[in-house]
């Protein structure tokens, strides 16, 4: 199906359309990360309307515009949003691949210190991998971390 | 042991140590050098012969070495081969028994005597070289010449010296210069016999040079026939007398001159005899001249002049009558008029078969064109024949005849005006009076016009009112925004001064910007799309997952971009369309699936609550109701109210 031209239209009813035609696609793909050293591994999945919206190209603004927005809510006065226009009015990205859009997707819910320095320490912060390379139950979940040595197979283990 | 004890025995006598104390040391014996050499100083001696007659000496004299043979009879070096060369082994002369004396040059043997002379290796370059060469072999194969007569083709390899000969030519044999045998020198002994200088050159001349030439009898004889001098006279003689000489002035003829034409003027010739003027010249023939008496009269032959020679009229040369080579001229430069007289004057071609204009005394002046009368004067005024084309021509025209019964002075004289060709409007409007319309089609199908109130584009005939254009924008005398027509894209519609359209038809219907107000709108709406999604009353972000799913996922959710595991009962659902605030409501719900509710206990189920947010992210959080511990669920469920960013 061909996304209409949405000149003038909100993403929120971007998204209306893509969900209301659009069958969502479940990704194998997950993302692993660590932003602090006192926590476990947290894990990211994509929504499936959302990678739909993202293969189908035309619909989600470019990702920038979401770390415009994180820096006008990083100010100690923020109260709400003025550049929301920037979600609607930008024109939207094209039709990106499934990694594309894991890329795009992590760069969106992944925080900027995870993925700007994801190989610099001692070990990785960050690992994409399947869903089958994470652990088959949550046993120990509140232990999980990334192995330091991620090209395992597995790179999840439970501490 | 035995000879030390003999020099220790001898030491007692009056004797010498070595040779060096010896001043007149005698050789009683052969001289055994033992593999010593004999070492003479500079200037040192080996002397032969004579002592004091010097009859061979060998010596160094501390710059050159010398074997000296002052005395008498022959300094033989004798051997079976005898060789002369340098100390590095390089021969000089050689000679060997009974065989050949070779000289080298630079190694190389260049001249070798033999049983028979010598052999030189290369080029023999000698100033002269004796005998008869009868014995010469080799020569080259086509043989020599004795002498030049037997060269037929003889060539010069440089200047021929005569050494007081003389090259004589027989009879028509020729000295002949020039590639084409331009100048030829002989001797035709035919008939009396005549001497030639022939130049056949058409294009040179044959130039004889010298300061002082002079052309003159044979030899023996003083008669001169012409006598050249530089600087100066050229002179021709007869008989020895010279009769004409030039001068710096001209020439000087020595006796009477007689030619057939002399010209010039003669303005300068003196000495002519007294009395002569134009009255000598009567009497000759009219045609050879022309004089201004009228006595003369010029009965034959034409008075003619040459190209721009001109027959000039008047002190100032006034008015000249000529022709230079391309076009004939009367010119008339001076004072006055150029007058023509006469009672009929014609103007015709050269051909004089086609008049150009004519004149008639007291009578009409006319003008021609291919020799028919166009113009001619009459006695009260012109006559044209034909049609006048000027750009104007003034007068009242009250006097006008003969003008056509129905004519009109300007369009609106014309009731019924019919264009002949397409109206020019040449930067002029047609300007239509109220009411006044433009009307098109035969029945009148469309007008356009003002009936003093309002402009109408009137279209009440058959078929549609069509408007046609790439592109059709509508606007307000203020220039804004209307209508807009694109040619294949959106049509818009404006309201007020914005530039951004109100109504836009687009691909998939219309985009409405601002609201909608309608007494009614049909249709059963399935196709409307985010009519609630951005209401402020509807939700705008929802999610339900199972948190208890080794990798949890989302089980249905809206605006959601990805879901976080951030650990056993800890979530966060990432939303694309951000909220406005960090503010906005989030209601949560976290259960297990209860299969035999009611019946089942309340000691497995849990609450939810909900964490911090962001604008595009919330955290959900599952406890366990009995424990308070964070506890992964089987249905966690949120939904998300409050304004979008």
């Amino acid at each position: 199906m061909q996304t209409p031209e949405f000149q003038g239209t909100k993403l929120i009813d971007r998204l209306c359309w893509a969900k209301e035609n659009l069958d969502g696609v479940q990704t194998d793909y997950r993302v692993v990360y660590e932003d602090s050293v006192d926590e476990c591994a947290k894990i990211l999945i994509a929504d499936p309307n959302w990678m739909a919206a993202a293969l189908q190209g035309g619909i989600l603004p470019p990702v920038w515009v979401y770390h415009e927005l994180a820096k006008d809510e990083a100010q100690p006065d923020f109260k709400k949003h003025t550049r929301g226009y920037l979600l609607h009015n930008t024109e939207p990205v094209e039709a990106m691949t499934e990694e594309e859009a894991i890329e795009y997707l992590i760069m969106k819910d992944v925080p900027q210190s995870v993925w700007q320095t994801w190989n610099e320490g001692n070990k990785p912060k960050m690992v994409i991998c399947t869903k089958q390379q994470l652990p088959e139950t949550r046993e120990w979940r509140n232990a999980w971390k990334i192995k330091e040595s991620p090209n395992d197979s597995n790179n999840i283990h439970r501490r | 042991m035995s000879q030390k004890i003999k020099v220790e025995q001898i030491a007692d006598l009056t004797a010498i140590d070595n040779v060096v104390e010896d001043t007149t040391p005698e050789l009683g014996g052969d001289l055994q050098s033992n593999g010593n050499d004999i070492v003479f100083a500079d200037n040192d001696k080996a002397t032969f012969g004579s002592a004091t007659g010097g009859d061979l000496q060998i010596y160094h004299n501390g710059s050159n070495s010398y074997i000296d043979d002052a005395g008498t009879g022959i300094l033989y070096i004798r051997s079976s081969d005898v060789r002369l060369g340098k100390y590095t082994g390089e021969n000089m002369l050689r000679g060997l028994a009974d065989g050949a004396v070779t000289l080298y040059y630079n190694n190389n043997d260049k001249l070798a005597t033999t049983s028979t002379g010598v052999t030189v290796t290369g080029t023999l370059a000698a100033t002269a070289v004796t005998g008869d060469g009868s014995g010469l072999t080799n020569l080259p194969s086509s043989g020599g010449i004795s002498n030049v007569v037997e060269d037929t083709t003889p060539q010069l390899g440089g200047d021929l010296q005569s050494n007081g000969n003389d090259v004589v030519f027989a009879d028509n044999d020729k000295a002949v210069f020039g590639t084409g045998n331009d100048l030829e020198i002989f001797h035709d002994p035919s008939g009396s016999g005549h001497s030639y200088i022939n130049e056949s050159n058409t294009f040179g001349n044959l130039i004889v040079q010298a300061n002082n030439l002079t052309l003159k009898r044979t030899e023996g004889n003083s008669e001169n026939y012409i006598v050249c001098t530089a600087n100066d006279a050229v002179d021709l003689y007869f008989n020895g007398a010279k009769k004409l000489e030039t001068t710096n002035t001209g020439v000087t003829v020595t006796g009477t001159l007689a030619a057939t034409a002399v010209t010039g003027d003669g303005s300068g010739l003196t000495n002519l005899p007294s009395g002569g003027n134009a009255d000598t010249l009567d009497g000759l023939d009219s045609s050879q001249f022309l004089r201004s008496d009228t006595a003369d009269t010029k009965t034959s032959g034409n008075l003619s002049f040459s190209d721009n020679i001109k027959a000039r009229f008047g002190n100032g040369a006034d008015l000249q009558i000529y022709h230079d080579g391309s076009d004939s001229f009367i010119k008339d430069g001076g004072t006055g008029n150029l007058h023509i007289d006469a009672t009929q004057l014609n103007f015709r071609n050269g051909t004089q078969n086609a008049t150009y204009a004519d004149f008639t005394d007291g009578g009409a002046a006319q003008l021609y064109h291919n020799n028919a009368v166009k113009f001619a004067t009459t006695a009260t005024g012109v006559t044209v024949t034909g049609t006048i084309a000027a750009t104007a021509v003034t007068g009242d025209g009250s006097g006008l005849t003969n003008l056509p019964a129905a004519g009109i002075s300007n369009v609106v004289e014309d009731t019924t005006p019919q264009l002949g060709g397409d109206l020019q409007s040449n930067g002029n409007d047609i300007d239509f009076a109220d009411n006044d319309k433009a009307i098109f089609g035969a029945g009148n199908d469309l007008q356009i016009y003002h009936d003093g109130s309002n402009s109408y584009i009137s279209d009440t005939g058959t078929g549609h009112l069509k408007v046609t254009a790439a592109s059709l924008l509508v606007q307000n005398t203020s220039g804004d925004n209307r209508i807009f027509a694109d040619q294949a894209g959106p049509v818009n519609l404006y309201h007020g001064t914005s530039g951004s359209p109100k109504l836009a038809t687009s691909a998939t219907g219309v985009t409405v910007t601002g609201t909608l107000a309608a007494t009614a709108v049909t249709g059963d709406g399935s196709g409307l799309t985010g009519i609630t999604a951005s209401g402020s009353g509807s939700a705008k972000a929802w999610c339900q997952f199972d948190g208890t799913a080794a990798t949890i996922s989302y089980g249905e959710s809206f605006n959601g971009s990805g879901l976080t595991d951030l650990g056993e009962g800890r979530y966060q659902n990432n939303i694309t369309n951000s909220m406005n605030t960090t503010t906005y409501p989030v209601i949560a719900e976290a259960g297990n699936e209860l299969s035999d509710y009611p019946t089942q206990s309340n000691d497995r189920d849990h609450n939810s609550l909900i964490g911090s947010r962001t604008s595009s992210a919330q955290r959900l959080y599952s406890v366990d109701h009995n424990t308070g511990v964070q506890d992964d669920c089987q249905s966690m469920n949120a939904v998300i109210f409050g304004d979008l960013a």
